[in-house]
C-alpha cells in the first residue's frame, strides 16, 4: 500500500476511535506501507511507568514484544526510555552485543532486523514506541528509516488526538455519573445538590476511592433497588 | 513551553476567528464565547454555540456539554438535540462534515423530531461544523438563523476557520486537559440537572439511570417542554415520571401522604 494511503487511513472516517483502535490502525498501516517490514507492534508507556506491548501484528511480534518486557531489554525499551530511534541491522551478530538475551531469540524467529521509533505527544514526551520487524537490512537503510520516521510522526499525531478525546470522554462520563449519584442521594436522603456532593466527597475520602468511582457504585446499587419495580 | 504568549503582543479580539490571548489568562469558556459573538456579525447568524462530546454514543446518552452559547435559541437547540437524539449537530459529529441547512422548514423529514420543534422555537436555518483535527473529533460549532438562507462563500470560510480555531483551542488549552486529575471545571455542565434528575428517578423507581434519562426525554418530547425544565420539575418533586402509564403533563399536586 502506498505510504500516503496508509497515513490517510490513520485518520478514521467514521468517527473518533479509541486509543486501542488507533494503535491497531498504526500497526496495520506500518506493515502495509513500509517496504520489507514483516511485522510491527507498539510498546505503550502506561501511566504507572511500565511498558506494555499493544496491537502486535502477529504472534511472533506479540512474543518478541512481550519477551522484551520480561527480559527488560530490547530495542522497544531502549526507544521508549531513550527517546531516540533504535535500529538493529542483524540480531544474530551486533544485536547480541546490545541485547544478549533478547537478540538470539529474535534471530531464531527469523527476525534479524528491527527498528523502534519513539512516539511523542505534543509536549515532546515519549508515550511509546512503534517497532518494525523484518528480515532484510534495507528496513533500517536510509530510505527505509526516513519513510518509517515520517510514518511515526503521523502516528504520534493520531495517537495524541485519540488520547485527548479519550480523556475528554472520560471526564464527561465521570461528571455525568457524579450528577446522577447526587440525584440518588438527594432523592434518598432529601439532600440539596451541595449536600449530596459533600456526602459523595466524604464517602470517597472515607473509602479512598475517586468520587466518580463512588458515584458509579451508587448508580449500580440504585438500579433495581427503588421502592417500585 | 512555559511563558506562553509573553513574548508577543495580545492578539486583536477574536480577529479572523482566532482566539484572543492576552498577557493575562482568560478562561477558555470566555474566549470561546467571544468567538461565538464574533461569528454573529461575521457570518450574519443570530446565534452560535459550541458543543463538546467525546463520542456519538456518549453524546446521545447525555455525555455532552455546551461550552459556549450566544443567541436566544442556542441553548434551546442544544436541549432539543439531546431530547430528540437527532439534529444537525449530531449529524455533523457523526459524519465529520459540515451540515448546512439553509431552510429548516424544507428538512422536516430529515429530523422529524428535532426540526418541527426547532422551527417552533424560531430557528429557520441551522449550520453545524464538526470540530475535528485528523483523528480527533471533539464536538461541533453550531450556528442558526431566524430567517432561512444559506451561507455565502466567505461566511462559510469564516465559520470553517472559526471551527478550526476552536478545535485547536480545545486540543491545546490547558483548561481542557483533565490529565490524571479530575478537574473538569471548564465544562459548564448545561445538562447537570438532567443527570441529577436521572439519578433521582433511578433512586425513586429502581430503573437504571439510562432508562431514567429516556423517560425524561420522552416526557420532554411528548409535551414540547424543554428537557432542562422537565429535569427541574423532577428535582423539585413536582413531576414523578416513575410510572410511564400515568405520565401527566401537568405538574402533579403535592402528595398528601406517603404510601409505599
Amino acid at each position: 500500500m502506498p505510504l500516503h494511503l496508509a497515513v490517510r487511513r490513520l485518520i478514521p472516517t467514521r468517527g473518533p476511535e479509541s486509543v486501542d483502535e488507533t494503535l491497531a490502525l498504526i500497526v496495520a498501516g506500518a506493515v502495509a506501507s513500509l517496504p520489507l517490514v514483516t511485522g510491527a507492534g507498539i510498546s505503550y508507556l502506561e501511566r504507572d511507568g511500565t511498558v506494555s506491548s499493544r496491537a502486535p501484528s502477529d504472534a511472533v511480534v506479540a512474543e518478541l514484544d512481550a519477551l522484551q518486557n520480561t527480559l527488560d531489554q530490547g530495542p522497544c525499551l531502549d526507544a521508549v526510555r531513550g527517546g531516540d530511534t533504535v535500529t538493529a541491522s542483524d540480531m544474530s551478530t551486533s544485536g547480541v552485543d546490545r541485547w544478549p538475551l533478547f537478540a538470539p531469540v529474535a534471530a531464531q524467529r527469523g527476525v534479524l532486523v528491527a527498528c523502534s521509533l519513539p512516539l511523542f505527544n505534543r509536549h515532546d514526551a515519549v508515550v511509546g514506541a512503534l517497532t518494525l520487524y523484518g528480515g532484510h537490512p534495507e528496513v533500517v537503510g536510509e530510505d527505509g528509516l526516513s519513510r518509517a520516521a515520517m510514518f511515526a510522526s503521523c502516528a504520534s499525531l493520531a495517537l495524541h488526538g485519540a488520547h485527548r478525546v479519550a480523556r475528554m470522554t472520560t471526564a464527561l462520563a465521570n461528571r455525568d455519573a457524579i450528577g446522577q449519584a447526587k440525584g440518588i442521594l438527594m432523592e434518598r436522603y432529601g439532600l440539596s445538590d451541595d449536600e449530596a456532593f459533600a456526602r459523595l466527597v466524604a464517602s470517597s475520602q472515607h473509602v479512598n476511592l475517586k468520587v466518580h468511582a463512588v458515584a458509579r457504585w451508587l448508580i449500580d446499587d440504585a438500579r433495581g433497588a427503588g421502592s417500585r419495580p | 513551553m512555559g511563558g506562553d504568549g509573553t513574548d508577543r503582543p495580545p492578539d486583536d479580539e477574536a480577529a479572523d476567528g482566532d482566539l484572543p490571548r492576552g498577557s493575562e489568562p482568560v478562561a477558555l469558556g470566555h474566549r470561546l464565547g467571544q468567538v461565538c459573538a464574533d461569528l454573529l456579525s461575521r457570518v450574519a447568524v443570530d446565534g452560535a454555540g459550541i458543543t463538546v462530546m467525546g463520542s456519538l454514543a456518549g453524546g446521545l446518552r447525555g455525555a455532552r456539554d455546551q461550552i459556549a452559547a450566544v443567541g436566544a435559541l442556542s441553548s434551546r437547540l442544544e436541549d432539543l438535540q439531546l431530547t430528540t437524539g437527532e439534529g444537525p449537530c449530531l449529524d455533523a459529529f457523526a459524519r465529520g462534515v459540515p451540515v448546512l441547512t439553509a431552510d429548516l422548514a424544507a428538512e422536516l423529514g430529515r429530523w422529524p423530531g428535532f426540526a418541527p420543534s426547532a422551527l417552533a422555537a424560531g430557528a429557520a436555518a441551522v449550520f453545524s461544523f464538526p470540530l475535528q483535527l485528523g483523528v480527533v473529533r471533539l464536538g461541533t460549532l453550531d450556528l442558526y438563523r431566524t430567517r432561512s438562507g444559506g451561507l455565502s462563500r466567505s461566511q462559510l470560510a469564516s465559520a470553517l476557520a472559526a471551527g478550526d480555531a476552536v478545535t485547536e483551542a480545545l486540543l491545546t488549552d490547558p483548561d481542557t486537559d483533565p490529565g490524571t486529575g479530575e478537574d473538569i471545571g471548564w465544562l459548564p455542565g448545561v445538562h447537570a440537572d438532567v443527570h441529577i434528575a436521572s439519578g433521582m428517578l433511578s433512586a425513586r423507581s429502581g430503573m437504571d439511570v439510562g432508562t431514567a434519562l429516556l423517560r425524561l426525554r420522552a416526557h420532554a418530547f411528548a409535551h414540547g417542554e424543554p428537557l432542562r425544565e422537565v429535569a427541574r420539575r423532577v428535582i423539585a418533586r413536582t413531576l414523578d415520571l416513575t410510572d410511564p402509564i400515568h405520565d401527566d403533563p401537568r405538574p402533579t399536586p403535592d402528595p398528601e401522604d406517603d404510601h409505599p
